[in-house]
């Protein structure tokens, strides 16, 4: 019997370590000022708004804000509110400013997807309704992700800091989410999936709340209409993390990245807290980011990913690529604390030098 | 770097090898990612790094080292497609890159260390060797491995292929970019290391 000596200095090689080869090279490969380039030639300047027009300016530059009805026909827009904080209306997404004051800030997102960097106020009301549900901000930033059909659905996902999130078919009960946690609101879904909420619902009385430690939605439960519970293989049917994991790669293999971030999406609701839910964050903030120029779902996805604990290696490369995503959303303020805290946690890393030189000067 | 009749030194069968018929081959993914499909690079990439990072390993036996060196090998390889003459050579072609680029980083370090900028590693040949390996093919390995951090890069990187990747001469000078005539030489005086360092 021979024996192949190669067969015994073999190294260690975990699907994480290619997953973050293929990140380095894929990265290196790519010119990131082409594509923008390329995106704003695609996507245009300008949309029009039922109320109010709103010049949709290259990311750079966030278009302030006044009351009246938003609408983001064929490109994303970007606009910021007097006290500094800013969003992001996806292509498709239109939404009703009702009041900004310096005490009181109420939006109406009427349709689509939503994301928010919330500057801190002490003493302001900041909320935004989406259908019946309100959710109540302090300072933090968060998405909000409305679907219409047969299924309505209200996804509410935390990046940094938390939120109270309000429904109206359970009056009193307020659910505190935090970040790296996603609250889910939709009908229609089979009785297995609405059968087994992670978690009781919080107190209405948001001072003296614990704060949900699963990454989980904390969904109000009771009779219909059915509130999804996120809970890992509840139902006979779901997919298991697994498969889905598996289901992203080949997507993604076959040059479909849309079905790809779908699996990983699907992933992260049905499996938050399972160990490939960091990595499928990693890489679906990758997809959006590289390959579906959707630079708030790269944000939404990539903080998710260091929310998650996402490995020391992916974790460094997640928070050096939210610098890129908040610079490509024209968020300077985002952009200016995602690079300070790329550069505290990472003083010599790999990416210090690109890092450093965004977000403007220090 | 012409790679039409070499056999690999990736010659492991490969765990993300196309197992379907319907699978595409190294020739159809390397002209679709010459048309600059990024899913087809990502394919490649995944089809062989495995490979790729156990030939780098075993010639820079350190992890980070072997990352490093598996990364540059890649990039050099996608962004130089167009000078692969034969597509379907893609495995060997990159087996000769890992190997060719492993050697110039072996000699910068050797200068580097000379000039007192870095200091040498030195392989803890019981850490790199499996446990699982027989005792007569272990103790060459250790022999192999405790040597080599002493060796010119050219010999080391020729002593690996030849004693851990089982090449031959002609394949080694192939991979090696060199004549067969200097591999002999650089095993030579390797194999000839190695026997003093086995002497007692």
């Amino acid at each position: 019997m021979t024996h192949e000596p190669s067969r015994y200095v073999a190294p260690h090689v975990t699907d994480a370590r290619v997953e973050r080869l293929w990140s380095n090279v894929s990265e290196r490969l790519e010119k990131p000022a082409s594509r923008v380039w390329r995106g704003l030639l695609l996507g245009g300047a300008l949309a029009a708004a039922a109320g109010l027009a709103l010049w949709l300016t290259r990311p750079a530059q966030p278009v302030p804000v006044a009351l009246g009805h938003l609408e983001a026909s064929k490109t994303k827009a970007v606009a910021t509110l007097r006290d500094g904080s800013s969003f992001e209306l996806a292509a498709g997404s239109s939404l009703d400013v009702q009041q900004e004051q310096p005490t009181s800030v109420a939006l109406v997102l009427q349709r689509g997807q939503v994301s928010f960097d919330v500057t801190h106020r002490e003493g302001r009301k900041f909320s935004v309704v989406a259908g019946d549900v309100e959710v109540r901000v302090v300072g933090t930033a968060f998405s909000i992700k409305t679907s219409a059909g047969d299924a309505p659905r209200v996804e509410v996902s935390v990046l940094r800091g938390a939120v109270e999130v309000r429904s109206a078919r359970r009056p009193g009960i307020v659910a505190r989410v935090a970040a790296g946690q996603s609250w889910i609101q939709e009908q229609g879904l089979r009785e297995a999936l609405s059968a087994a909420p992670l978690a009781a619902p919080v107190a209405a009385t948001p001072a003296t709340a614990p704060e949900r430690t699963a990454d989980t939605p904390s969904t109000p439960a009771g009779a219909a209409p059915a509130v999804a519970s996120t809970a890992a293989g509840v139902g006979n049917n779901v997919p298991s993390a697994r498969e889905l994991f598996e289901k992203a790669g080949e997507s993604r293999r076959a040059g479909d990245a849309g079905a790809a971030a779908h699996a990983y999406e699907e992933l992260l609701r049905l499996h938050p807290t399972d160990a490939r839910a960091g990595l499928a964050a990693f890489e679906l903030g990758r997809l959006r980011m590289d390959r579906l120029g959707d630079s708030a779902g790269a944000v939404s996805a990539l903080e998710r990913a260091v929310a998650l604990n996402v490995g020391p290696s992916f974790r460094e490369d997640a928070l050096a690529r939210l610098v890129s995503a908040y610079a490509a959303q024209g968020n300077g303020a985002a952009c200016a604390r995602a690079r300070d805290r790329y550069l505290s946690s990472y003083p010599a890393g790999v990416h210090v030098s690109s890092v450093a030189a965004r977000c403007g000067s220090r | 770097m012409n790679a039409l009749a070499m056999k690999p030194a990736l010659h492991a069968p490969s765990p993300e090898a196309p197992a379907a018929a319907s699978a595409p081959t190294d020739a159809a993914l390397v002209l679709a990612a010459r048309a600059g499909e990024e899913w087809a690079r990502e394919a490649l990439f995944r089809r062989y790094v495995r490979l790729a990072l156990g030939l780098a390993y075993r010639i820079l036996p350190f992890d980070q080292d072997s990352d490093d060196l598996v990364q540059d090998s890649f990039l050099y390889a996608f962004e130089r497609l167009e000078h692969l003459s034969n597509p379907q050579a893609f495995q060997a072609w990159l087996s000769s890159i890992v190997v060719r680029t492993a050697g110039k980083r072996l000699r910068r370090r050797r200068l580097q260390i000379r000039l007192g900028l870095r200091s040498a590693t030195p392989i803890d040949a019981d850490e790199v060797v499996s446990r699982a390996a027989p005792p007569d093919v272990a103790a060459e390995l250790r022999a192999v491995y405790g040597l080599l951090e002493k060796l010119p890069a050219e010999e080391r990187v020729a002593l690996v292929l030849r004693r851990v990747e089982r090449l031959e001469i002609p394949e080694i000078a192939e991979q090696m970019g060199l004549s067969i005539s200097t591999v002999k030489r650089r095993l030579n005086a390797a194999e000839g290391r190695l026997e003093r360092a086995r002497k007692p």
